[in-house]
């Protein structure tokens, strides 16, 4: 046999099968190893995607990543502002449709995304769920729990998911096994700190300064860190100490404070306290922090962050030593860039649908932020 | 009380720039968002800003018409070169026509649009953000011309000072010691305190300087040493610098003439000797020759995977790549102060950056 690294092998899609064959000039070496990309059985049927809201996210990452995904193919683009669905289409050769979906099967398909301005979803699942698609919603999934199961209700638990995709992170994955493993024993507290001084504004945020608009830092950005911290922690329920927010009429361009973990609704497990402070105001050095009794582990909040491993909180302030923390590199677990966080995100949903049942992402599981998020609004307004 | 405008007032610049100038009584300064999230900063620091879209002909006469100075820190985020190109057309268009006659433009070039203006390592060559600059300056001029109007075009360095990310990252750089940065940092740096900047603006308001283009850094041009003293100083850290390995040869041989060319052959041919292909060709060959032949190119190999191992565990890379950058510009303005005075100046420093406080109204339109 030849030696196993010289065979004249080239690069293959996943998923494609190679196909090894006697060459006509073999010998007693043995088998010429040919690789085709020409298909010897037929694939899997694909899942028809379909994209509502052509916006930043779904033009930059979802549509490359889906686009790209074995197994999957993209049916149709739609937005709000038909002259951005029919560009982005045209960039990535697609069909655009328009909106409001109609009720015929131009709009069928397997799964939508909806990665529309979130005050804008319930018209677009209630059309999905009536047709039978599955939905996977770009985070945050809701702005209230009334509204969260109201949306989630329309689907059985397998066919709807939301994205947050930090939970794909191979950091996050890292952090996840030393936690549930105990290797550090328990964690005493949690510190998020997330965000930057507002720079360009941007063509695409213009949407934040509509009346009828989401929210602030909060539930665009703050949402991320602190689903984060509940799922690596199993957190179902928490407890208000503090908070403190900095409106800019509707909008929050600040919000910080204090709330408690905790496992279980009666409160009987032990408590994680979970500090943070999110601003669109201040340059910061974005990180959560898991505080032990003998260590902190630490993360940035991007998908190549490694987690570092360093000594207990001196006084609460963080020392910047250059030997005073060792890193973890990523061990493979999990993502490392914006696009395998959410090609994974999207594979774990996807294999959810076809097993019917509940992914790492489904929108259940994004229940406990949802309650964190309208509570922390609701102390702020004074509502 | 001269009315100044400015465009990119969220950027990290215009943002400096607009809070700066509001220190100086003689001046009222009108920073100009897109939306309220770009404006949120400034806003939440006491400064009244408008909001709008100047490449809107319809709302670029509320923004600009009752403007004597305007700035344009502005880049469109649009992201795509086509689509930022259409924007930058209509944001100098309509910055050049609906100021009031006798209003002076000031557009915020970069260095980038020279070709030089690259670490001393890599050949000078254009790059798509020095050739839209470039794109941008002549935009500014031929509709200043349309328009009647003065144009200043200001080339701006490294900007450094409050509130930049690169001062905020030569000072982590200093906390975290040694700098790494060759020839001791006697190098000229291409940088400009916002400082300096400010210092321009105002002198191009008060008709001190004649329309044109110019390099703007620091008056006179600081050493890279010079702005790690300065940052030390001014963080209370202590300056500890280190030499990068390999040793970076002085300006002047690297990536041009003749030892540029011979430099490059030679490290084409190492890329061919390494190949694979080469290597198994190779391997066949000792076949055919003698032990001792044989076991030459074994250790000669065996060297030169030690060398680059040892290679890699003990360089040491400049800690920024701004270190390397040529000095780069030669025309400046004639009647700015000295950065060093002007950082001294308490009129020059920022006060109350840090306080964020209740949001303030917005400024009125000019119409």
């Amino acid at each position: 046999m030849p030696p196993f690294g010289s065979t004249t092998a080239r690069r293959v899609s996943p998923g494609r099968p190679v196909l090894a064959r006697l060459s006509p000039d073999s010998s007693r070496r043995g088998y010429h190893v040919s690789v085709r990309s020409s298909l010897i059985s037929r694939s899997p049927a694909e899942i028809r995607v379909g994209v509502i809201g052509t916006g930043h996210i779904a033009r930059q990452v979802h549509l490359p990543v889906l686009t790209s995904m074995p197994g999957v193919r993209v049916e149709w683009v739609a937005d709000a502002n038909a002259a951005s669905a029919a560009s982005v289409a045209r960039a990535f050769k697609l069909r655009a449709i328009s909106l409001p979906l109609s009720s015929g099967a131009e709009s069928d398909c397997d799964v939508a995304l909806v990665a529309s301005p979130v005050g804008t979803r319930g018209p677009y699942l209630q059309h999905l769920a009536s047709r039978g698609i599955a939905a996977f919603v770009e985070k945050p999934f809701a702005r209230t729990v009334d509204e969260h199961r109201a949306f989630a209700s329309l689907f059985p638990a397998s066919r709807i998911g939301c994205g947050f995709m930090r939970r794909a992170y191979d950091s996050s994955k890292t952090l996840r096994r030393i936690l549930t493993g105990g290797w550090l024993g328990e964690p005493t507290r949690i510190v998020v700190r997330e965000g930057g001084r507002t720079r360009g504004s941007g063509t695409d945020r213009s949407y934040f300064d509509d009346e009828g608009s989401s929210g602030g830092i909060l539930l665009e950005l703050g949402c991320h860190a602190l689903d984060l911290a509940m799922h690596l922690t199993g957190t179902t329920h928490h407890r208000i100490i503090r908070q403190r927010f900095l409106f800019d009429g509707p909008p929050d361009r600040v919000a910080e404070g204090e709330v408690l973990l905790f496992r279980n609704a009666s409160e009987d497990s032990a408590s994680l306290p979970l500090e943070f402070r999110f601003s669109w105001l201040d340059e910061m050095d974005s990180a959560m922090e898991f505080h032990f009794p003998t260590a902190r582990l630490l993360v940035g909040d991007r998908p190549e962050s490694v987690v570092r491993l360093t000594g207990p909180a001196a006084g609460g302030d963080r020392i910047d030593l250059p030997d005073s923390e060792v890193s973890l590199l990523p061990g493979g677990l999990g993502a490392t860039t914006t696009n395998q966080a959410f090609y994974l995100e999207w594979r774990d949903f996807l294999d959810g649908l076809a097993a019917a049942r509940a992914s790492t992402f489904s929108a259940e599981s994004a229940l406990p932020v949802t309650a964190l998020v309208e509570d922390l609004y609701r102390l702020g307004r004074g509502a | 009380m001269t009315r100044i405008g400015v465009l990119g007032a969220n950027g990290q610049v215009g943002a400096a720039v607009c809070l700066l100038l509001r220190a100086h009584a003689d001046v009222e300064v009108v920073p100009i968002s897109r939306n309220r999230t770009g404006s949120a900063f400034l806003r939440s620091r006491g400064v009244r800003c408008r909001h709008g879209r100047v490449t809107d002909p319809g709302e670029a006469p509320g923004l600009l018409a009752d403007c004597d100075v305007i700035l344009n820190f502005a880049r469109p985020a649009a992201g795509r070169p086509g689509d930022m190109r259409a924007a930058n057309e209509a944001l100098v268009s309509n910055m050049a026509r609906y100021p009031a006659p006798g209003a002076r433009l000031v557009y915020f070039s970069s260095l980038s649009a020279y070709r030089e203006f690259r670490p001393l390592t890599e050949p000078a060559s254009v790059t798509a953000y020095g050739w839209e600059k470039r794109s941008v300056e002549r935009i500014v001029r031929r509709e200043a011309a349309r328009q009647g109007k003065e144009a200043w075009i200001l080339r701006l360095g490294h900007v450094a000072g409050e509130l930049q990310g690169i001062s905020a990252e030569i000072r982590r750089l200093l906390r975290l010691g040694p700098v790494v940065i060759p020839w001791a940092g006697a190098c000229p740096s291409n940088v400009v305190y916002t400082a300096t900047i400010v210092d321009a603006v105002l002198a191009i308001a008060a008709g001190r300087e004649p329309a044109g283009t110019y390099d703007l850094i620091c008056s006179p041009a600081w050493t890279w040493r010079a702005v790690l003293e300065h940052e030390a100083a001014a963080s209370g850290a202590v300056l500890r610098t280190e030499e990068p390995i390999p040793a970076i040869p002085r300006a002047g041989g690297a990536g041009r003439g003749t030892g540029a060319w011979f430099a490059r052959a030679r490290a084409l041919a190492s890329t061919l000797l390494a190949a694979r292909r080469t290597r198994e060709i190779g391997l066949i060959v000792l076949n055919f020759l003698s032990a001792d032949a044989n076991l030459g190119a074994q250790s000669a190999h065996f060297k030169r995977r030690a060398r680059a191992d040892i290679d890699r565990i003990s360089q040491r890379r400049p800690s920024a790549e701004a270190f390397l950058y040529a000095p780069a510009g030669s025309r400046y303005l004639g009647s700015l102060r000295s950065t060093a005075a002007l950082l001294s100046d308490p009129a020059f420093r920022l006060s109350g950056a840090d306080a964020e406080g209740p949001f303030v109204p917005d400024l009125l339109s000019a119409s």
